[in-house]
């Protein structure tokens, strides 16, 4: 089996999962066309769509399964999936949330949430039952992202984020800090819900709380990386409603994260992920108690780092991927 | 502006390149003979030279034999090139009475012309796989000194095979860069080698696809031309408007135009260009990509096509409106 992944690299996903594909036995490489500061480059091609279009046929030869990332396949207009369907070839679609989430369907269980990256509702729906026609499987990263995608797909199957955990040597808080390092990294502020953070962090400074804080942008995800090892706390994101790679990495560090994650969504994980939760109404305790509590930190972080390995490692994540292929 | 011509940089016009070594999707190792290179160097008519044909050749070699990658068209389709792979290119295009080889002794019948001889340079990819190449620099470092290891061996090459045919009339003119899209620091990688080109009196030229991001500063890159591909891939928004667009950005920028045979997308798809290069672009300096030895199966098949690429060349074509053909 030999399998592509193209064309938008999300969190470092696409590479990851080829690597860890590649290790299973499945010929697996991924092309990213879509090129951000972050500047990933492990385990992927960085090419543009040009390129693509150029080796569209070689493609359509020898890989077998089509992995597409972000409602986007080969061809502009997703013009290449008669072609892939006429071969017969095997092709899912990987959603990652921005790319399917509308304000209707999110805000119904969710008053925080922010959709101002999605694209409109429209043609959302419109790319949906395109896709839809040609491609069954859809694969979503949890059940926060499932209700966009669910009326369209036959198939819907949740894998969460991969990981390298065997990369990465936890670093947990050191229980001895007064003054901790927090850390909150938005790629977008606005989704992210930095303001209430920020804003919260001010009133504790206000009160004397004390404690570091560093904002994390504009910077390679490498460069990031090497920052949250020095964190004592991160900060994920206030509004959302579920957790995203900043916080994967950052648990595998061994660090303590703050997130908010819906309750209604809590046991839809395989387990109840240890992230201390917190919408942008309770932000402010729950930095506060952090803060105040060192056991809790390094606890919180100790169960992190457990978390992940079990639930995100990538040999765990592309050996469920690998069942999912065996289905399309 | 004006299209590129090949005059101003007293060169033959009409390239045609020749792929060798192993494809993208085949396990066939592709070798020029002389027999299989005659229709491209002479036109043919019952097994005698009429003319000449294609005034200049660039050999690429793609993949070595265990899947080393090569050649921009092979990204992802192999394993990461090795030392190894760069020494097997040196051979493989001088394998005696092949590729190189084979062009010399064929150039020898050229009376009053020259083959004008071009060799595309091994992408050095970075190797993402380690650590070590976080450091940038280091990786400019090594790529570029890679080679210029390459080069350095090939210019012995290349006189050990003129010495053995010492009457050939072909002339060694420079290097191509056929990757299209540039990778972080392939800016810097490309500038260092290119100075070290023209110190031996050779010129780099640049392969892009229309729509490259850097295609309109290919001199301050450090190449000394370029050609533009049109991505066309016959389904819009790549249908025939896009050769013309390609074309309207050829002349403003003062490229030079690939003609482009992809028959998986259409038997009529390098008849399409030729059709368009007739209506501009005719006159321009350009680049023809056909599949492996398609000339010399057109003229052993007696396919008008070898006819019609001829009068191309020769600037006597008409256009040729072929059943289904979708343009004025």
């Amino acid at each position: 089996m030999r399998a592509v992944h193209c064309p938008i690299e999300i969190a470092g996903q696409m590479g990851i999962l080829c690597n860890g594909l590649n290790r299973l036995g499945v010929t697996s490489a991924a092309f990213n066309t879509f090129h951000t500061y972050l500047g990933y480059r492990d385990y992927l091609h960085n090419v543009d769509v040009y390129e693509i279009e150029y080796l569209f046929h070689d493609l359509l030869e020898h890989f077998d399964v089509f992995h597409f990332h972000y409602a986007a396949t080969l061809l502009q207009g997703s013009a290449d999936l008669p072609l892939l369907e006429r071969q017969a070839k095997k092709m899912v679609m990987h959603h990652w949330g921005n790319d399917v989430r509308t304000h209707a369907i999110a805000s119904i269980s969710n008053p925080y949430v922010y959709t101002g990256d999605s694209p409109p509702a429209d043609q959302i729906d419109k790319t949906l039952r395109h896709l839809s026609k040609f491609i069954k499987h859809a694969i979503v990263q949890d059940y926060e992202v499932y209700p966009y995608v669910a009326p369209y797909y036959d198939n819907i199957h949740v894998l969460p984020i991969a990981f390298d955990t065997d990369t990465k040597v936890p670093k947990y808080p050191d229980i001895q800090v007064s003054n901790p390092l927090i850390i909150h990294a938005p790629t977008n502020p606005l989704f992210k819900g930095t303001k209430f953070i920020e804003e919260a962090l001010e009133k504790l400074r206000e009160e004397g709380v004390s404690f570091r804080y560093q904002r994390v942008e504009k910077m390679s995800n490498a460069e990031a990386v090497a920052l949250y090892q020095e964190a004592d706390i991160v900060i994920d994101q206030v509004l959302c409603g579920s957790y995203g790679m900043l916080a994967v990495e950052s648990m595998s560090l061994g660090k303590p994260v703050i997130g908010f994650i819906r309750d209604d969504l809590l046991l839809k994980f395989p387990e109840i992920p240890p992230i201390l939760s917190a919408n942008p109404d309770e932000v402010y305790d729950v930095i506060k108690e952090v803060i105040q509590n060192p056991r809790l930190r390094v606890e919180a972080g100790q169960r992190g780092r457990a978390y992940v390995e079990k639930h995100h490692s990538t040999a765990v994540v592309t050996n469920q991927l690998t069942d999912i292929y065996k289905q399309l | 502006m004006a299209y590129l011509t090949a005059e101003e940089h007293d060169l033959n016009n009409h390239i045609a390149v020749c792929s060798c070594g192993y494809p993208p999707t085949d396990a066939v190792n592709r070798m020029w003979t002389k027999e299989i290179l005659r229709p491209y160097v002479y036109y043919l008519h019952n097994q005698q030279a009429i003319d000449h044909m294609f005034g200049g050749l660039l050999f690429e070699t793609d993949m070595t034999g265990k899947g080393g990658q090569l050649s921009a068209r092979s990204i992802g389709f192999g394993v990461p090139d090795d030392l190894e792979d760069w020494q097997q290119v040196g051979a493989h295009l001088f394998v005696p009475e092949h590729n190189i080889s084979a062009a010399l002794e064929l150039s020898r019948d050229l009376c009053t012309h020259t083959l004008d001889i071009w060799v595309a340079l091994p992408y050095p990819f970075a190797h993402n796989h380690s650590s070590d190449t976080r450091d940038l620099a280091r990786d400019v470092f090594w790529r570029t000194d890679r080679i210029k290891w390459w080069i350095a061996r090939f210019f012995d090459e290349w006189k050990a095979a003129c010495t053995a045919v010492s009457d050939h009339r072909a002339r060694l003119c420079g290097f191509a860069w056929t990757k299209s899209s540039l990778a972080p620091n392939d800016d810097l990688v490309i500038r260092d080698v290119s100075e070290f080109i023209h110190e031996s009196g050779f010129k780099l030229f640049w392969c892009h696809n229309f729509g490259t991001t850097g295609a309109t500063n290919v001199t301050e890159l450090g190449f000394d031309f370029a050609f533009t591909r049109a991505t066309y891939t016959g389904i819009e928004p790549r249908g025939i408007e896009w050769i013309r667009y390609t074309a309207a950005f050829a002349a403003h920028y003062h490229t030079g135009m690939t003609i482009w045979g992809e028959q998986r997308f259409s038997p009529y798809h390098a008849l399409d260009f030729l059709n368009m290069g007739n209506e501009s672009f005719k006159q321009a300096f350009q680049l023809y990509e056909l599949p492996f030895r398609a000339v010399y199966d057109w003229y052993c098949e007696t396919n008008p096509m070898y006819v019609y690429l001829y009068a191309y060349l020769k600037q006597a074509f008409t256009k040729i409106v072929y059943p289904g053909c979708s343009y004025e």
